[in-house]
């Protein structure tokens, strides 16, 4: 009797084998919203049916934590993971993700820098700046240097309270090329420069926001006249008839990416569906249900994406060309160390 | 039953059954103890075991062995400093707020006939009720710089351009004042509803005046009341996050809001629990003082 019920296992789990190997099943975390929700009709569905894969959807609010729970205890069961560009290059150093196969991924029609060396981007967006269009009424302000300019442009600022793009847009207002901004960054002197370059305008700063609702609401009441913050805030401001305007001359722009779990059992397959997903027709086909922009530049020929989205979209060859693409492996490296500087910065 | 007596009987024990009684008492306090128990245990495991862990965690650097590296970034970084000294400068501004409006009003609260006073005591708890993060953007409606005020003032031709009554340490006190009176005053008023009204009919009956008997009768056997308020607002100000970070806009960096960003941005456990530990070990001794100025008030009180 007892053989008999062992055997019965023995057999149901070598059936289980096969059926797996015939159906390969990969876990796929998300940070859920409207990304799940569009990735799942546009980027994994199609891909995992073309592939004859299985896809299980999970969510988290952190990716990194994710990582750091599944890695660290050696229960790896998360095969994809979605995370933003920093967290990728952060995960990367601490050993927690699988390098990308580039000769699987076809990352070729990307945009310079958001293919890295453990993720592929998805979509970007960006940090620009916006203004009042009842304050600065007659001449709109067009670039960072004109964001510290208090003397043409007065008014109350608001920036980030946290270091994050602040310093590369500080730079930039100091005159250093978009080109040359993470080599200047590169050397302590180059930080502290942006840092004091900050510290010059924040007598003209009444509030630092820490959210992008926030920052969309001070511009809405207009409690402010000029912030720092995200594109999609300010369009949808705009859209809504607010006095807001935004440019994406000099914008910063990051990404969230696909990255495979070290220790993945599902490697190759991983790759497979990530070069699925990074297609042309793929990241054009995510427009319809984010306002963040395709990286695949290819997106933007395949006539899914329309001429008045093309220009509010952020990676689109018109505004991406002025702007500057976070380098997300100088944050990794130097994020703790510029946020104390920049902390130290803001409470004085 | 018997173990249950209250220990009062023991003042008439007879001799001949004194061990009896003794042996009483002890099963008594056994028993009480054993009543404590599930209370204690909840204590210890929601509050010693997270606090302990707090410690542990804390003696980590970011690579996982066992060091002062976090406490040795706070002593290094300037504005560590600055937000502890922030915190506390947030906590005392708010203490003072509270026994400025409190006093005053638990005193005239509880000169009223109980109905009435009543409805003040409602007025006061009414905002305890409503949540936290509702207040302060209500404040925010108030104080901003296209705000009610601001608009009512420049109406009225008071002032001409907006003032800046919001994201500074004006609106972050404001704010937390409204919402730590009604723990100020419950205390306050309990001190002062205790306070024997004979006394104050007898300073009255021997000339002295309303003002003098108010500042040398009611005032001192209210103050350990109000003292025990204050300790309280102080200590509950110490950790608050949601009204400096909405009403201070990043101007007021207090602790809480520190320990966060450690937590959200950069998931470094080691550096917020060092923060937490410093906090606590503050607010433990700041406590203990408090305690100590509060003993002193009550056995001069007594004297």
């Amino acid at each position: 009797m007892r053989g008999s019920i062992l055997a019965a296992g023995i057999l149901a789990a070598a059936l289980a084998g096969t059926a797996s190997a015939e159906e390969t099943t990969l876990t796929l975390n998300t940070p859920g919203g409207a990304v799940q929700e569009g990735g799942r009709a546009v980027l994994w569905g199609p891909a995992a049916k073309k592939l004859g894969f299985q896809v299980k959807e999970e969510t988290a609010d952190n990716a990194l934590d994710v990582l750091r729970l599944e890695v660290g205890s050696n229960s790896v069961k998360t095969d994809i993971i979605i995370m933003s560009g920093y967290q990728a290059a952060i995960a990367g150093t601490e050993g927690m993700l699988e390098p990308i196969d580039y000769k699987a991924v076809d990352a070729s029609g990307f945009l310079p820098g958001t293919a890295a060396p453990y993720c592929v981007g998805i979509y970007g967006y960006a940090a620009v700046m916006a203004w009042n269009t009842k304050t600065y009424a007659k001449e709109a302000p067009s670039s960072w240097a004109d964001f510290w300019n208090v003397e043409k442009f007065p008014g109350k600022r608001s920036m980030r309270s946290d270091a994050e793009a602040q310093v590369e847009m500080a730079l930039l207002a100091d005159g250093v090329a978009p080109k040359d901004v993470y080599k200047v960054l590169g050397t302590e002197d180059g930080i502290k420069r942006a840092i004091a370059k900050i510290a010059t305008l924040k007598p003209n700063i009444s509030v630092w926001w820490s959210s992008g609702a926030q920052h969309g609401q001070l511009m809405k009441d207009g409690e402010v006249d000029m912030t720092t913050g995200w594109n999609g805030r300010f369009q949808t401001a705009k859209e809504a008839g607010g006095p807001v305007n935004y440019t994406y001359n000099q914008g910063i722009l990051t990404y969230d990416c696909f990255a495979v779990t070290k220790g993945s059992t599902h490697k190759a397959e991983a790759m497979k569906m990530i070069n699925e997903m990074s297609s042309a027709q793929s990241q054009a086909g995510l427009t319809k249900y984010v306002s963040y922009g395709p990286l695949n530049q290819g997106a933007y020929k395949t006539g899914i994406i329309s001429k008045e989205a093309e220009a509010v979209l952020p990676t689109s060859p018109a505004n991406s060309g002025a702007m500057v693409v976070q380098d997300i492996d100088w944050w990794a490296k130097n994020n703790d160390h510029v946020q104390q500087l920049f902390e130290d910065m803001m409470t004085e | 039953m018997v173990a249950l007596n209250p220990p009062a009987s023991l003042s008439v024990a007879q001799a001949d059954n004194g061990g009896r009684l003794a042996w009483d008492a002890r099963l008594e306090r056994l028993v009480s103890f054993a009543f404590t128990l599930p209370c204690l245990a909840v204590v210890a495991l929601c509050v010693l075991v997270p606090c302990a862990w707090l410690f542990f965690l804390s003696a980590f650097g970011s690579d996982g062995k066992a060091s002062l590296e976090n406490y040795q970034r706070i002593l290094d970084g300037a504005s560590y400093a600055r937000i502890f000294i922030t915190t506390f400068q947030v906590g005392l501004a708010t203490v003072a707020a509270c026994v400025l409006i409190g006093v005053p009003f638990a005193s005239f609260i509880n000169g009223l006939p109980p109905r009435r006073s009543v409805i003040f005591l409602a007025a006061v708890l009414l905002p305890f009720w409503t949540s936290l993060l509702v207040r302060a953007y209500a404040w925010l409606v108030l104080l901003q710089r296209t705000g009610i005020v601001n608009s009512v003032l420049m109406g009225l031709g008071i002032t001409k351009a907006p003032l800046e009554l919001a994201f500074n340490h004006f609106a972050t006190v404001l704010g937390m004042t409204h919402i730590m009176l009604p723990i100020f005053i419950l205390p306050v008023l309990g001190a002062m509803r205790n306070i024997d009204s004979a006394l104050i009919r007898a300073a009255a009956s021997m000339g002295a005046s309303r003002s003098y008997t108010y500042r040398r009768i009611f005032l001192p056997l209210a103050a350990p009341g109000i003292a025990a308020g204050a300790i309280l607002v102080f200590v509950m100000s110490l950790g608050f996050y949601v009204t400096p970070a909405i009403l201070g806009g990043g101007n007021v960096n207090v602790i809480s809001m520190r320990i966060a960003r450690s937590l959200s941005n950069y998931s470094n456990w080691g550096a917020a629990s060092a923060l937490g530990v410093l906090l606590l070990v503050f607010t433990a001794l700041l406590f203990a003082l408090s305690y100590g100025v509060q003993r002193v008030l009550l056995s001069r009180q007594r004297s």
